[in-house]
Formats: structure tokens, sequence, C-alpha cells
């Protein structure tokens, strides 16, 4: 029925789509479908993949000794969840933001995922690396979507 | 001033192809890259598990830490999408403002 419609008022439906377009670009409007870039948030989301990758560098070479064992290193898991915290905040005051809060959402938990592999045992050289992997990966994903919000004015 | 429908309706959809054209391989490149490295990642957990580089804990919370990793990913392909159809609309919005200053001989929007 509206298949019909359309093909019969092709002609109304483009005048009124042009319509709409002249008006809108009258206006000088443009659409807006996404967040503004942040540069706080790319500032930030940069230190926060830098001090997970030193963090978990530094176990990598120290795995069974005293500095690299959960308990020595507690500070750290409640230290960077409070700046994930804060990005988050962040993320989440501005409007069409929310792909990237749930990013910022999903790095909380792989940082709790983090702190229960440590807290339950030594983390070995070879996990390390994968989880450094992972991390910087998702970091990687967070930043090229902010950095992609920047407009061309 | 005489303009006809054809006038703003070609001009607006070349601009918002060519605005996808360009947009859409940088989402796709991206997505391509990234579903690689997850792919190793995912050989490289099971590699730990086979080898007892992992408790038990520990190889749940890195499935997981995949899982999300994975979904952050996607969710970066979904965005860039999204600006992907911003850049066309507006291509194709500023083509009718250009269509519009020509048809009238003087810049009226």
């Amino acid at each position: 029925m509206y298949r019909n419609f359309f093909r019969s008022n092709k002609r109304s439906c483009l005048l009124l789509l042009v319509t709409v377009a002249v008006l809108l670009a009258a206006t000088g409007c443009s659409v807006t479908l996404i967040s503004a870039y942040d540069e706080q948030i790319d500032h930030s989301a940069t230190t926060l993949q830098k001090e997970m990758d030193t963090f978990l560098t530094s176990i990598e070479t120290a795995p069974d000794s005293v500095s690299g064992s959960y308990e020595h290193n507690r500070g750290f898991y409640s230290g960077y969840g409070v700046e994930l915290r804060g990005l988050l905040v962040r993320a989440q005051s501005h409007d069409k933001n929310e792909l990237s809060t749930k990013q910022i959402e999903l790095m909380a938990d792989n940082l709790e995922e983090l702190r229960k592999s440590h807290a339950s045992g030594p983390l070995t050289p070879e996990a390390v690396g994968v989880y450094r992997n992972l991390f910087n990966q998702g970091w990687g994903a967070i930043l090229k979507l902010e950095l992609a919000k920047k407009r061309v004015l | 001033m005489g303009l006809k429908i054809s006038e703003l309706v070609t001009p607006m959809l070349a601009a918002g192809k060519d605005s996808l054209a360009a947009d859409w391989p940088k989402a796709k490149d991206y997505a391509n890259q990234e579903f690689k490295k997850l792919a190793q990642s995912l050989v490289d957990i099971a590699k730990l598990v086979a080898e007892g580089k992992v408790n038990s804990q520990q190889a749940k919370s890195l499935l997981q830490i995949h899982k999300n990793t994975t979904q952050q990913v996607l969710l970066t392909v979904q965005g860039l999408g999204i600006i992907a159809v911003e850049n066309a609309i507006n291509a194709a919005l500023k083509s009718v403002r250009d269509a519009v200053n020509r048809a009238a001989g003087v810049a009226i929007l």
C-alpha cells in the first residue's frame, strides 16, 4: 500500500524532501548525529592507556616477586578506577555520546576482571602480554572514535 | 529563479554518495585490522590455557576482557558509520545551498 503511495506520489515526496533540505540549508543548519570531539577525553584516554601499559609491563618483569604481587599493587587498581570514573562522568556529560560512554563502562569492567585475575594468583609474563594487547586495543578503539568526532568546519 | 527539483536532488545525491564513498572504506579498513588482532588474541588465550600459564579465574577473566574489547571495537565501527552518515547528510545540505546560490547568481543562503 505504501509502495504504491510513494510510486504515485514520487514527485510530491521528492518536492517535500527538497523543500525540507532547502529550509535546513537556508537556516544554516547542519545535522549532528554524534557528540563533539572532547580534547580532555582524548588526553585522559591517552594517559590512562599509558598508565595501564606501564603497570602491566612492570608486572611482566617481576611476576613472582613482592613488587609484582596483587597485595603490593592494590593501590593501582583503586586509583585507576577513580580516574576511569572521572572519564566516564565527563563522557556522560555530552549529548549523543552513548557509544563512547559504553566503551568506557566496558573498560571499567576490564579493570575489574584484571583485578580479579591478579588477586587469584601471579600473572605470568605470557599472560601479561595478552592482557596488555587487549587493554591497548580497547583504548585504541576509544581514541579512534573520539578523534573521528573532530569535524572539518 | 527557475530552479528545478533535479537541479537540487541530483547534486544532493552525488554529494552524499561521494561523502559516504570516502568515509566508508575507513571504517571497513579499521574493522578488518581490529578483527585480525582480536582473532590473534583468542588464539593466544587458548594457548595460555593449554600450556597452564593461567589459572581458571584468569582464563575466565581474559575471555570476558576479550568479549568487552570486541564490543569496544564494534562500538567504534558503529560510531564511524554514524559520522559517515552525518558527513553525507551535511554534504548534501551544502550542495543544496550551493545550487540555490548558483541559480540565484548571488549568495542568498
